[in-house]
């Protein structure tokens, strides 16, 4: 399963978007802001999803910020991490 | 509301073991922060804490079977009622209620034992056990009403307020009230999710400031109708002269950036006090060190009470959540009656953004009126206003 | 006359809605649901009095509750209900609105979740959505985001004696002049350790007696939320009913204080329910009735007592469902009539409500 297609399935279950499913995710929409509606309380939440199923752990948020525009660059930062 | 009389004050926290010792160490600039000392830290961060040490626990012939969070409001209303120069026994015949903020003592009863839910089976026993408000109620066999204020960080404040309207509307001759509060894995952890803590000791209203540190510790006010206290002869440390609340409506855990709840709250405070603004002499801020608390707060401050002096205590107890209204009352009340604030503890830079800043040295006041506020998770506001002993002359 | 009750809505076993409570009520079977608790020993199936929030839609869109857990919906739902009943949604007639959410013991389901984390992993860090909605004071908060509301807000997590507390505080509010209206109610949720302890206790003890003397089988453990609407008592509304005295203490010394009424409806469950003696405060030929059976065991039952008081009153009749009262008394009740609420707690505390 690609990263990309795990984080969908993370964010759709713990995020309980009712009206969405992985597949109707589209890997380059903004997160925030978007149709979605996420908002700082999802974007904390994440981290912790990220921290706990990538076992990525973050000490300020300002390290996330950057890689929250979307599920690409969101995978693109995970996969940086799990790299480096 | 007429004012109520405060006939005795206990507080336990990080500043010092009783009422007297935490107002001491205020004066003194005294921090005693650190990293957790009762549980391990996993997270590869670290933010320092509040706590209350052992050391002021162990005298006390309370049982350490039960949760700080009970042992610290017993000791709490132990103080309060010998500085009324009262004994326990002297609260059995008349009617006195017991009003307690907490937001641990609601749930402890369910943690203890949640990972075996076989051992669940007494869950009477464990309330009791494990409620601060039952558990000092049973202790001193209290025939009043009681009621546990589970209102997050303003619950002590609120818990105050409410038990003020039972003297007022003569359901209770005296009612023991206060907030109480222990520093958990739970709470430690839920707050670092929250990414609101500060790695450092926290910087209320500093330009640089970062975030809370977690507090923990118990206050109480005895509170008492003016006919128990005619009846006592007590000389009541001062009064609680108003009391005010009011909902954000707007985030779970983001204040209105207009502060308009705390407007409301204020507002309410000072007209059931029948206080005006300038009779206010200071304002103990909630002041959690938080970049969008402070700087409601000071944007409200400079609005209502402008050019007063006004403060934050917690860079000297931490934010120790249900207790931190009545703690702070406490500290309000005594800087009050000295007629001198503290230095703000962790500030040091003004931040631009803010129209007022608090207190960088000490500072000496001079009124009868002082208002301390709390803002809650959830968005509630609370507010009191604190007369000193000769407020009614 | 102390308050009025303008407006009532209620969630539960039963259903959503007065007319679903008014059905459970008559006579309608309420259906149980098996839940299956893990236990050392194994998972058991525990019978359960569960409630559904589907029709929270008809209030507020889905993507907004995105976030709620079980717990704040069901208290959502139920205070839905109430302003609707009592035409208050409009903030335009609203005037000043308190909030009081009284619960016994909180976000339950999701404490436990929350706490997972603790036992199974070494990082110990918690979901930051679900620590939000543990705090006690979640529901309050979300109903006055939901309603815009920016009166004062209250939370009250005293096991059995919540709801009677939050009614004393809410009637204190309105007799003060602090608001023109209240929004109160209970709100509890199912969880694991509460069903088990059910099953542990009150099945191994077959039937229950209350008052006297008569046999009923144990009702299940329920969860759910019953909100009202109090303005103060010389209101314009037309009310269900007026509350004349609420009171809550605990027994020291001296004669028990009891509530007098022609009329008596007891809040069996909850923590106190294997201990409360409520024999000792009616008297013998007191009429009596107990409605468990309707919304299940829960410590906030005094709430949904409340409200079967204010439709008794409205409709002039005891509702048959769970009588006590002896066969041959007429299950009319005289339009001049008082009901008495009474909950018994745990450590000897006690509360109740009259309502005429």
């Amino acid at each position: 399963m690609t990263i990309q297609q795990r984080l969908k399935e993370i964010l759709v279950v713990e995020l309980n978007l009712e009206d969405f499913t992985p597949e109707t995710i589209d890997d380059d929409e903004a997160l925030f802001g978007g149709r979605l509606g996420l908002d700082s309380i999802d974007a904390l939440e994440i981290v912790y999803q990220v921290e706990q199923n990538f076992n990525i752990p973050m000490k300020e948020m300002n390290e996330a910020r950057a890689a929250f525009q979307s599920i690409n660059t969101l995978a693109a930062f995970i996969e940086a991490r799990l790299q480096g | 509301m007429a004012p109520v009389a405060i006939a005795g004050v206990g507080c336990i926290c990080a500043l010092g073991a009783s009422y007297d010792s935490c107002m001491q160490a205020l004066y003194a600039g005294r921090r005693n922060f650190g990293l957790p000392s009762r549980f391990p830290i996993h997270c590869e961060t670290s933010q320092p804490v509040f706590e209350v040490p052992d050391r002021f626990l162990d005298p006390w012939p309370f049982s350490r079977t039960l949760p700080r969070t009970c042992r610290m409001t017993l000791i709490a209303t132990e103080q309060a009622i010998a500085q009324a120069q009262l004994k326990p026994g002297d609260l059995t015949r008349p009617r006195v209620g017991v009003c307690v903020g907490t937001n641990i003592g609601v749930t402890t009863g369910y943690e203890i034992g949640q990972a075996e839910t076989d051992s669940f089976l007494l869950p009477r026993d464990r309330f009791l056990a494990t409620n601060p408000t039952s558990l000092v109620a049973n202790t001193l066999d209290l025939s009043g009403p009681q009621q546990t204020v589970a209102n997050a960080c303003s619950a002590g404040s609120d818990a105050i307020g409410i038990a003020s309207a039972w003297i007022t509307a003569g359901y209770c001759d005296a009612v023991i009230a206060g907030g109480t509060d222990e520093l958990t894995p739970r709470v430690y952890y839920g707050f670092k999710s929250l990414f609101i803590n500060d790695q450092r000791p926290c910087r209320p209203f500093d330009r640089n400031r970062k975030g809370l540190n977690l507090g923990e510790g118990a206050a109480v006010f005895l509170l008492v109708s003016e006919t128990f206290c005619r009846s006592r002869q007590i000389d009541p440390l001062g009064y609680v002269m108003g009391y005010g609340g009011a909902a954000d409506a707007h985030h779970f855990t983001q204040p209105r950036s207009d502060g308009q709840g705390l407007r409301l709250a204020i507002d309410e405070a000072l007209t059931t006090a029948d206080v005006t603004n300038d009779q206010v002499c200071f304002v103990n801020a909630h002041g959690t060190g938080t970049p969008d608390n402070d700087l409601v707060e000071s944007q409200v401050i400079a609005d209502l009470f402008p050019g007063k002096p006004f403060l934050s205590t917690k860079g000297y107890t931490g934010h120790a959540l249900g207790a931190a209204g009545p703690i702070e009352a406490a500290l309000t009340l005594g800087c009050l009656t000295k007629g001198a604030l503290p230095a703000t503890a962790g500030y040091e830079t003004p931040d631009p953004q803010m129209p007022a800043h608090p207190v960088a040295v000490p500072t000496n006041v001079d009124g009868k009126v002082a208002i301390t506020q709390t803002l809650a998770f959830g968005g509630s506001n609370s507010v009191l206003v604190i007369g000193s002993n000769g407020c009614l002359s | 006359m102390k308050a009025a009750i303008c407006g009532i809505g209620v969630v539960g076993g039963f259903g959503n809605g007065l007319p679903a409570l008014e059905k459970a009520l008559d006579g309608a079977g309420v259906a149980t649901t098996d839940v299956s608790i893990p236990t050392r020993e194994g998972p058991i199936r525990v019978p359960c009095l569960t409630a559904d929030t589907a029709p929270l839609a008809d209030y507020v869109p889905t993507r907004v509750l995105r976030r709620m857990d079980h717990y704040i919906r069901l208290g959502l739902l139920a205070a839905f209900g109430a302003m609707t009943d009592a035409d208050i949604l409009d903030k335009s007639r609203r005037g000043r609105l308190g909030i009081i959410v009284a619960t016994g013991g909180g976000a339950t389901g999701n404490n436990y979740n929350f706490q997972y984390p603790f036992e199974d992993k070494e990082e110990i860090c918690g979901s930051p959505i679900r620590f939000s909605n543990s705090v006690h004071n979640a529901a309050a908060a979300y109903i006055s985001i939901a309603l815009e509301e920016m009166g004062p807000n209250h939370s009250i997590t005293h096991e059995d004696l919540s709801f009677p507390s939050a009614l004393m505080t809410a009637v204190t509010w309105l007799q003060q002049g602090r608001v023109d209206a209240v929004l109160v109610g209970g709100v509890d949720q199912l969880c694991h350790a509460h069903a088990f302890a059910w099953q542990v206790h009150r099945q191994a003890r077959g039937a229950v007696q209350v008052a006297n003397k008569r046999e009923r089988p144990v009702p299940a453990a329920g969860e759910g939320a019953c909100f009202f609407v109090l303005k103060a008592a010389d209101t314009d509304a037309t009310p269900y009913t007026v509350i004349r005295e609420t009171a809550l203490g605990r027994i020291s010394a001296g004669p028990l204080p009891r509530p007098i009424g022609d009329f008596y409806i007891l809040g069996e469950g909850g923590l106190a329910a294997t201990r409360a003696d409520y024999g000792k405060w009616l008297l013998p030929d007191a009429r009596v009735a107990c409605y468990a059976h309707v919304y299940g065991d829960l410590a906030i039952d005094s709430a949904f007592d409340t409200a079967i008081a204010a439709l008794s009153r409205r409709n002039n009749r005891i509702y048959p469902v769970g009588s006590m009262a002896h066969p041959a008394q007429p299950l009319e009740l005289p339009a001049d009539c008082s009901i008495v609420c009474l909950k018994l707690g745990v450590g000897e505390t006690y509360g109740w409500t009259i309502l005429e």
